[in-house]
């Protein structure tokens, strides 16, 4: 998912940061803009647990609406 | 780089000699989206290396059009006669790769400057075709291109693409076997042309067109010498800076610049054919935000306004109400009270005192990171989110610039700066991208003195909430003070030159409530446990200094400074202390000690210009000494210590002298 800068208005993959400058440890979730280095914290994890439940929660409304349909 | 000699006229089926093993390049200005487009072209999987000799990344993949041809993402070039290190790399890249086809990807928005560097491609004689990027939100600005007459005129597939949406990537891959080099020839005056002429008869055959090497060396490409040199011999070299000297003493204008004006007249016959414009689909008040808030007269109150809107959103609602809320009730009467219970049971003073003590991890350290910062902090974040959401930081970057250019400060040199109200480490860090020694330095030292961090800025409005706006005036404008003060005279000390200023500015647009839930949250969980580990660390310290003594020797030692000079209490030290491991656990120090009622407003003020203008934390500390060296960190340190203890000082004596009190 393509990344836009906020401060210089880059749009760049999350791929592209350069993390082998930086010295800090790594996996620290930080998106860095290539560009001018604007850091932005990646996704929440509690974001990322709101969309995984949504998604199966979508998914077995999808299946419940299969088997109305098939039956 | 080795002289294979390429066909003048053909598109990519007649002289790539079948697919397997083709190069495609990808060249554009900087930041109209060539990254996403390269994405889009090999998946995720890209190597990322340093070109050769250089410190700019090149990244390249796989096509994942499974036909064996690698693509490349050159770094961002407005011309091929280069000016920065990224657009000698793309030059390079065109030397190098002779056999690729070449994609520029312009922004549609901005379709002259493209078509400057399509004329550069058009003397190199490289096939291309043209990927018009960015085509919604031209279309937004009422601008539309006319792609049919436009490809007709450079005789080069022309492309529509919105990339951020994978639209037209299908059709660029399509149209990528119809690549061939554009017609966008520009006529020079006679003397030009005669000294080209001139030139080209003395290089040999090149990878690229003989034109655009010689227009390079025009222009004062005197990186080329050495490559030249090889090829075509020293007196060869000899003969061309002659020739070129000669039509310079007949100019009076740089030769580069009228080389330029040409290229650009006949860029806007170009866009006059091709380019109409539409009705604009704009907003009239964010529009008229948009244009006060970058204005050096207008665009000082807006700031003066957001500054107070914080102020009361930070510092009265969050460190006034929810503060209270959290450390009074939440962990005063039941998280302390329990954990202090708890450890009662065990037999052992030390460990109580470890954890609930007057150093304790629970009743320092974990009070101090959740229950006075992270609400203070989440606070600031939600702010921060909407003025990201709303544009306003880069416009914030364009009024910082037009105030530092002032003091001889320019450039990009006010990124990194406005970088740091986040976090003052990573801005560091960037400061490797800005051109010239002298900035960096400058940027360095500014950040490691002046630049509140966003954590810092969140607990310096809590305290400063329960004083009164006047001093956050003061402290602001005492802040200010310093920034400027301390960039102008390093400024005049350091020479260098100074580069300008390009940044896009997007339309000011109304925040996304999804958007700064999600930031807000992202940054919160970040600081949550960026800081935590680190605030208990810290305590730690404190912890085991005060059980063997050294905390009381270290504020004694302290105490003619602070007590004498500063005119704080002793105490204030050990924020001093906790300040070097983190800025804001030092300002939470100062939090603690005010509402212990231990400082008053005077006091508040000078304790949080020291700890500002105070030594950079533990960890901006070793990226300085890893990005500037060792004598620059020990510099950098040795000259913002005492200074910030001078100006605390002057500033409670000026308190005295006055008898001012907030």
């Amino acid at each position: 998912m393509s990344v836009k800068c906020a401060l210089c208005g880059c749009v760049f993959e999350p791929e592209e940061q350069s993390c082998a400058v930086c010295p800090t440890v790594g996996g620290c979730r930080v998106i860095c803009c290539p560009r001018c280095g604007y850091a932005v914290p990646g996704e929440s994890s509690l974001v990322q647990l709101w969309r995984r439940i949504r998604r199966k929660t979508n998914a077995v409304k999808g299946m419940d609406s299969d088997i109305r349909q098939a039956g | 780089m080795e002289g294979v000699s390429r066909p003048r006229c053909h598109t990519m089926k007649g002289r790539a000699g079948g697919k397997t093993g083709r190069k495609i390049l990808l060249v554009g200005n900087p930041n109209v989206g060539k990254s996403v487009i390269f994405h889009h072209l090999t998946g995720k999987y890209a190597q990322v290396s340093n070109y050769p000799g250089t410190t700019v990344m090149v990244t390249s993949g796989n096509a994942s059009f499974g036909d064996g041809s690698v693509v490349i993402d050159s770094p961002g070039a407005n011309s091929l006669s280069p000016r920065s290190e990224d657009e000698r790399v793309t030059r390079d890249l065109l030397l190098k790769e002779d056999q690729a086809v070449v994609i520029q990807v312009a922004d549609t928005k901005n379709l002259s400057r493209a078509l400057l560097l399509t004329a550069q491609l058009s003397d190199a004689g490289t096939p291309m075709v043209l990927a018009l990027n960015m085509t919604d939100e031209a279309e937004l600005k009422g601008i539309n291109i006319d792609i049919q007459k436009l490809s007709h005129v450079l005789r080069v597939p022309v492309v529509a693409t919105t990339a951020t949406r994978g639209l037209g990537i299908q059709e660029l891959q399509n149209t990528l076997e119809e690549a061939r080099p554009a017609k966008l020839r520009v006529r020079f005056s006679s003397d030009i042309e005669h000294a080209l002429l001139q030139i080209e008869e003395l290089i040999p055959e090149l990878p690229l067109g003989r034109r655009a090497v010689a227009l390079m060396l025009l222009c004062g490409d005197t990186e080329l010498e050495n490559w030249l040199q090889q090829r075509a011999g020293p007196q060869a070299v000899q003969a061309i800076y002659s020739i070129a000297a000669d039509l310079q003493s007949r100019n009076a204008r740089p030769i580069d610049y009228l080389i330029n004006r040409v290229r650009s007249r006949e860029v806007q016959r170009v866009m006059g054919h091709v380019a109409y414009r539409g009705v604009a689909r704009s907003n009239y008040l964010a529009d008229t935000f948009g244009r006060w808030s970058t204005h050096p007269l207008a665009g000082i109150p807006i700031l003066a306004f957001i500054l107070l809107l914080l102020y009361y959103v930070v510092g009265v609602v969050g460190a006034g109400i929810v503060v209270d809320l959290v450390e009074s009730v939440l962990f005063g009467e039941y998280i302390i009270p329990a954990v202090g219970w708890l450890f009662a049971l065990l037999p052992i003073p030390l460990l109580q005192d470890l954890m609930v003590g007057e150093y304790g991890l629970v009743s320092v350290g974990l009070t101090y990171a959740v229950a006075i910062i992270l609400p203070v902090v989440g606070f600031f974040f939600i702010c921060f989110s909407l003025l990201e959401d709303i544009g306003y930081l880069p416009r914030l970057a364009v009024m910082a610039n037009v105030v530092l250019r002032r003091i001889g400060l320019s450039g990009k040199a006010v990124l990194p700066l406005i970088l740091g109200l986040g976090c003052d480490t990573m801005a560091t860090l960037t400061t490797r991208t800005l051109e010239s020694k002298k900035e960096r330095l400058i940027a360095t030292l500014l950040l490691a003195l002046a630049v509140p961090c966003s954590a810092q800025m969140a607990v310096i409005l809590a305290l400063l909430g329960g004083i009164s706006g006047t001093a956050v005036a003061l402290f602001f404008a005492i802040i200010l003070i310093q920034l400027l003060l301390v960039g102008f005279l390093a400024s005049r000390i350091l020479p260098g030159d100074r580069p300008d200023f390009v940044l896009e500015i997007p339309p000011i647009r109304v925040p996304q409530l999804s958007n700064v839930v999600t930031k807000t949250l992202a940054r919160m969980e970040w600081y949550f446990k960026e800081a935590v580990p680190l605030f208990l660390a810290g305590t730690f310290i404190l912890f085991v200094l005060d059980k063997l003594g050294a905390l009381v020797f270290v504020e004694s030692a302290f105490t003619p400074v602070v007590e004498g000079w500063l005119g704080l209490p002793a105490a204030t030290a050990a924020a001093f202390i906790m300040g070097f491991l983190r800025r804001d656990f030092g300002a939470a120090g100062l939090f603690m000690l005010a509402e212990q009622g231990l400082l008053d407003a005077n006091q508040i003020l000078v304790s949080l210009v020291v700890i500002t203008l105070f030594i950079p934390c533990i960890a901006n500390l070793f990226v300085i000494i890893k990005e500037r060296g060792l004598r620059v960190g020990i510099a950098i340190v040795g000259f913002v210590f005492p200074y910030a203890i001078v100006v605390g000082g002057l500033l409670n004596l000026l308190f005295r002298a006055l008898k001012v009190g907030l």
